[in-house]
């Protein structure tokens, strides 16, 4: 009896410490899927507004955004032509579920960085946040609206210096070349 | 002579075109020089003290560190493992002109956020700000202290919830395995 009693107890050890070590492994929140339109390969024109970021101009560009670290995160990079040179940026959206929102944050390769939150309602996904350019410290809202068959888009950004007075500072026209990979 | 004028006012606006395409690219900050000492390969041990986040245990990791978008940033890439498994990291710094410190975030594949402010004064660095595991949030505070030569270190943590009663979250040791490539 003792011998089974201590068979027992090892088996019960072995199997609660096996459990533990492989614990199901966390899952990304379900709003994390709100960002999967996002997802693919995007060729975009550019046409910037005369403003306090400089005086206008066109460029064109592709934008390139995964899910990454299991889902959790999803990376964006751009890669964009224009009168001023090449840019390359890197962007991490990422849902909080403490907060329950998305972070939203981008560098680039002039050393500009936006920082803020992404806000995603059915098709439309909206930025929002600080934008620091050459030293220079912006507001930013970034709608990004896509088409019903999420093949499309367009994005409005515009700029302000204290919060209240903004200005049209950017519109992108987009178009998806290349969908997420099926699964 | 309306002649020369003409073939003058061409070249001005065709030399003040060309300066304006190829007008010098940004170049980064030098308080970024700051972070160099970071860049490399590393791997390190270390230890979590039972705590809010869990029971502790030891674990061990690697990262990678580098500098990308034409020096404005720092990314490295994290992998740490221990009894439960794996996780795998993406981290950027960024210097910020405004609030001149270092701009700190920190994704996890189990969903964690860090983000962060970095300051650094001679060897010692330190991290401050919140990290957002598993849907809840704390404040940490996190401090390297590198060796003189600059391949080793040693790293200790702490965690609130409150921001006012701090507890000790994990220690680790670092070792540079790789410097940093050369130019």
């Amino acid at each position: 009896m003792t011998r089974i009693s201590v068979l027992l107890f090892v088996l019960v050890v072995f199997f609660a410490t096996a459990m533990q070590a492989q614990a199901p492994a966390p899952k990304p929140s379900p709003e994390a899927k709100k960002l999967l339109p996002l997802v693919g390969h995007w060729a975009y024109e550019e046409e910037d507004k005369p403003g306090p970021l400089g005086p206008g101009g066109k460029s064109s560009g592709e934008y390139t955004a995964q899910m990454i670290l299991g889902g959790f995160f999803m990376q964006g990079v751009e890669r964009e032509k224009g009168a001023a040179g090449k840019m390359l940026a890197l962007g991490i959206e990422a849902y909080d579920p403490s907060t329950k929102n998305f972070t939203s944050n981008w560098y680039y390769s002039d050393g500009t960085v936006f920082s803020g939150t992404l806000t995603a309602s059915g098709n439309t996904f909206t930025w929002a946040g600080k934008l620091v350019v050459a030293g220079k410290q912006y507001l930013m809202k970034e709608p990004f609206v896509i088409s019903p068959d999420l093949m499309s888009g367009t994005i409005t950004e515009e700029i302000s210096v204290d919060g209240k007075t903004w200005v049209p500072a950017a519109v992108v026209k987009c178009a998806k070349v290349k969908p997420a990979p099926k699964k | 002579m309306q002649r020369i004028s003409l073939l003058l006012l061409v070249l001005v606006l065709f030399s003040a075109t060309a300066m304006q395409a190829q007008a010098p690219a940004p170049k980064p900050n030098p308080e970024l020089k700051k972070l160099l000492p970071l860049v490399g390969h590393w791997t390190y041990e270390g230890e979590f003290k039972p705590g809010p986040l869990g029971p502790g245990g030891k674990y061990t990791g690697e990262q990678s560190v580098r500098m990308i978008l034409g020096g404005f940033f720092m990314e490295g890439q994290v992998t740490e493992k221990d009894a439960s498994g794996e996780v795998r990291g993406l981290f950027a710094q960024a210097y910020d002109p405004v609030n001149k410190n270092f701009v700190f975030n920190f994704f996890l594949s189990d969903g964690t956020i860090f983000s962060a402010v970095l300051n650094i004064s001679g060897n010692t660095w330190t991290w401050a700000g919140e990290v957002h595991p598993a849907g809840k949030q704390y404040r940490y505070r996190e401090t390297v202290i590198l060796a003189a030569d600059l391949t080793s270190a040693t790293q200790n943590a702490e965690i609130s919830v409150d921001g006012k009663t701090w507890t000790p979250w994990c220690e680790e040791k670092w070792t540079k395995v790789q410097a940093a490539p050369k130019k």
